[in-house]
Order: structure tokens, then C-alpha cells, then sequence
């Protein structure tokens, strides 16, 4: 066994946005890294980590994770999905436009790693309560201390989703 | 780069992790990365040396997920702790499984850390221990060429040093068990907890047996406090519970370094033992 071969790269795919991506990873990277870096898909923030603030987090299989310390090729296999696979062309996501509406955005640095958690609550969670959308999203912090106008942005967004289910 | 740079390794099954772990003797292993991750850009800031292998548990299905077996409830090391947290056998039989699972660091930390990882890295706060020692639980460990077994209690004795690669944690499913888990934490928001208070009795006409009172004050491993498991065993439903567990509780025994913690111990025992109380009577 060879114990020294840090460079030692090999193919990987990755799920990325319902897209499949090949690429020529090394064992040490991050999903944070492969994304912004690799991908160009810089939508998914840097910012403390160290796994404290949430402005990293993807949805790995569905579930909020911080992509900071998740290495990239222990999600090979899985369904990964980032802020910029939500929308449509020019059209916004329910939950993305429910953020606007309700000025949930101030700086917007946090606003990713907040809308792609609210996705993986309202999936699950239709009509989340107030302490249900609190508890789902204790891992995010926002510097503007912006929460209120956020919970009640999720509280929309619930809103639109469910009508949104209705008519079709 | 945020890294080191290191040799990654993946295996499949539970047989290749083994042999891996014994080639690599000096090889770190990843369940779900919460710690190690975060220990790792840690040594780098510092300067420190990082370890040159990694075995990550991610790819092996045999070792997640949570089984009945027989008299057991069998949890695989790398199950995380939502899972834990939203499955209807733990809810059945142990809900005090998810109120600690919930009550671990936020919901992204959740998804991905795994109750094996929460356990085999021994910090001496980590807060399934205490909940594992009051509940009996086994932890199997598997080597190259055996199997091995050993509870929860022996394995946070403070010496004992972890063998092989955790498989799995067994509790065995018993009837009127009562449990009750009180976590005190500087903030009510994601943070560590200061203390942790466990208690398990079965309850058999009226009488409590069995009993187990697990404290971690955050800075030792989590210990049972055989003073109290003492004077509460044999106690009928109609004597002085608590006082019998408030006087028997001695809070220099711990390694709590001021009067201020003392209080804090003091104050969330009574409110242990009353919660214990409360579910005792709800349940009747």
C-alpha cells in the first residue's frame, strides 16, 4: 500500500443540478471548493468555514448539509443541488421570489444557504409552525440580523407552494 | 485550498475498511466528517501535522440504518442523527434517543453526523454517551479477523481506548422503562452542552429498579453516579423521591472548577428528577 501519494487524483462524477459532471478530483477537496472553484457555481457562499454559519449549505439527497466539510467525493453518487439550480430561465423559485417579497434579502450573502433550507423543510413539511421553521433553520446565521422578515419569507413561501400545488 | 492534502480512501464493505485499517496504521477515519473535517483545517492553521490517510465509512451500506433484532435495537455506527431522530422504532421504543439526537447542533450538522462518529470520538463531552450508559447500550467494534463487544460504560472509562471500527450500538428493548435526558447549555440556540443529566428506571409496580443517574459535567467522560443509583433502588412511587436523589447528590464528586457550576448542578438535577416524576405520572 502506497502511503504517500497525495496527489493522486481520479474521475469522479458528480450530480450537480439534475447535471452530470465529471471531473478530476483529489481526495482532499471540498464540495465547497469543487463548486465555486471547479464549477464556477460561486452562488454557494464562503464564508466562516468551519461549519457555524450555514451560507455554505447544499442540499445533498434532499438534506441540508454544509458543503465547507463534506468531502467531494463522499457525495459521488448522490443528488446534490445548489441555490442556482432552483430557478427557471428568468423565472424565480416560489421560495426565492417569497424571500424578495417580503425583504428578506438585505446583504443576500446568507440568503442562499437560507433558501435551500427552507426547500428542504417545505419538501418535507408542507405548513411548517413558527417553532418548526425556527428549529429548521438554526444553522444559519444572518449578520444583518434579519431573521423576523426570513421567518415570515418561509411562512409565504409556504403559502405560494401550497397554492401553487392547488392549481395544478 | 482548506485541506492538507491526503490519500482517500473509500472501501465498500465493512471487510475492506478493516483490512484498510490495519494496513494504515496511522489512518484517520471519516464517518460523517463533522469532526474530523473541522480537526483537520484546524491542525493546518496551526501548523500541525495532518494524518496522510483517510478512511471514509460513507460508501458502506451494512453499517447505516436501524434494525430490530430479537430483544435489541440495533443502530448502525454511521446512521446520522436525523435519521435517528425521525425513526419510528427509536420513537416506539427509546424517544429519549431523539430528544438527545435534537437536541445535537443545527439541522446541517444533523444530516450529515453520524451516531458512530458522535461515540468513537471520545470527546468527553459528546452527548450520546451519557444516554447510552444509563440505556445499557453495547458498542461492537470490528477488527481484521474478530468481532468485539463492549458497553457503552466501559468504553467512556477514562483510559479505554477505542479498538477497530465501530459497527454498531445495540440497546436492548425492555418493558416500562422511564428516561429522561436535561441539557443545560450557556445559549438555548446551537451550542454545547455544560451538563448533561441522564436517568433510567424501569418502573415495576410502583417501584423503581435498575436505576441508572448518568452526569457529564463537560469537562470529564460522562460517569454513573452510584450514590444516587443506590439510594433510589427498591424506592416506592410514595417516598421522597427527590429528596432522596437531591441529598445523595454530591457535587464535589465532579469536576466542576466553581461554586457557580455547583448551583447549575444542583438546580438541574431537581429539575432531572422532577421531569422523571412528571413522565412517571403521565405514563400511569
Amino acid at each position: 500500500m502506497q502511503s504517500k501519494n497525495y496527489w493522486y487524483k481520479s474521475m469522479t462524477t458528480l450530480n450537480i443540478n439534475e447535471k452530470e459532471y465529471q471531473l478530476d478530483l483529489k481526495g482532499h477537496e471540498t464540495l465547497l471548493e469543487v463548486l465555486r472553484d471547479n464549477l464556477g457555481l460561486t452562488g454557494t457562499k464562503t464564508a466562516c468555514n468551519e461549519a457555524e454559519c450555514g451560507a455554505c449549505t447544499v442540499l445533498v439527497d434532499n438534506n441540508s448539509v454544509l458543503s465547507c466539510i463534506i468531502l467531494a467525493k463522499d457525495v459521488e453518487g448522490c443528488s446534490i443541488e445548489t441555490i442556482e439550480g432552483l430557478s427557471h430561465e428568468e423565472e424565480l423559485h416560489p421560495i426565492q421570489q417569497a424571500f424578495l417579497d417580503n425583504g428578506a434579502v438585505q446583504c443576500g450573502f446568507c440568503a442562499p444557504g437560507f433558501i435551500l433550507s427552507t426547500k428542504a423543510l417545505l419538501d418535507k413539511n408542507p405548513e411548517p409552525n413558527l417553532e418548526e421553521i425556527k428549529k429548521s433553520l438554526d444553522g444559519h446565521i444572518c449578520r444583518c440580523g434579519g431573521y423576523l422578515k426570513i421567518f415570515d419569507a418561509v411562512k409565504d413561501a409556504s403559502k405560494k407552494l401550497n397554492n401553487h400545488d392547488t392549481k395544478k | 485550498m482548506l485541506l492538507n492534502p491526503f490519500n482517500y480512501h473509500s472501501p465498500k464493505t465493512l471487510k475492506e475498511a478493516c483490512n484498510l485499517l490495519d494496513t494504515l496504521k496511522n489512518a484517520r477515519i471519516l464517518s460523517g466528517g463533522t469532526f474530523l473535517v473541522n480537526n483537520l483545517k484546524s491542525l493546518k492553521r496551526r501548523g500541525l501535522k495532518t494524518p496522510d490517510d483517510i478512511i471514509s465509512l460513507q460508501k458502506i451500506p451494512e453499517i447505516k440504518g436501524i434494525q430490530i433484532k430479537s430483544d435489541k435495537i440495533m443502530i448502525g455506527a454511521m446512521t446520522t442523527l436525523n435519521n435517528i431522530a425521525q425513526d419510528k422504532n427509536v420513537e416506539k421504543h427509546y424517544p429519549i434517543l431523539r430528544i438527545v439526537s435534537e437536541n445535537i447542533a443545527s439541522t446541517q450538522i444533523r444530516n450529515m453526523a453520524t451516531i458512530g462518529g458522535n461515540v468513537a470520538c471520545r470527546y468527553a463531552w459528546t452527548e450520546f454517551a451519557s444516554c447510552l450508559i444509563a440505556l445499557e447500550a453495547t458498542l461492537h467494534f470490528a477488527e481484521k479477523k474478530k468481532l468485539k463487544e463492549i458497553s457503552a460504560e466501559s468504553f467512556f472509562k477514562n483510559n479505554a481506548k477505542p479498538e477497530g471500527l465501530l459497527t454498531s450500538i445495540s440497546i436492548p428493548i425492555k418493558k416500562d422503562i422511564i428516561a429522561i435526558y436535561k441539557r443545560v447549555s450557556k445559549t438555548p440556540g446551537v451550542d454545547l452542552p455544560m451538563l448533561t443529566v441522564c436517568i433510567k428506571v424501569s418502573l415495576k409496580k410502583n417501584t423503581l429498579l435498575d436505576v441508572r443517574v448518568v452526569i457529564n459535567d463537560g469537562a470529564s467522560f460522562s460517569k454513573r453516579d452510584v450514590s444516587i443509583e443506590k439510594a433510589l433502588e427498591g424506592s416506592n412511587l410514595d417516598e421522597n423521591i427527590e429528596g432522596k436523589f437531591l441529598s445523595n447528590l454530591n457535587p464535589e464528586t465532579y469536576k466542576l472548577d466553581n461554586e457557580y457550576k455547583k448551583e447549575l448542578l444542583r438546580i438541574h438535577s431537581k429539575y432531572a428528577i422532577q421531569k422523571l416524576l412528571v413522565q412517571i405520572n403521565d405514563n400511569a
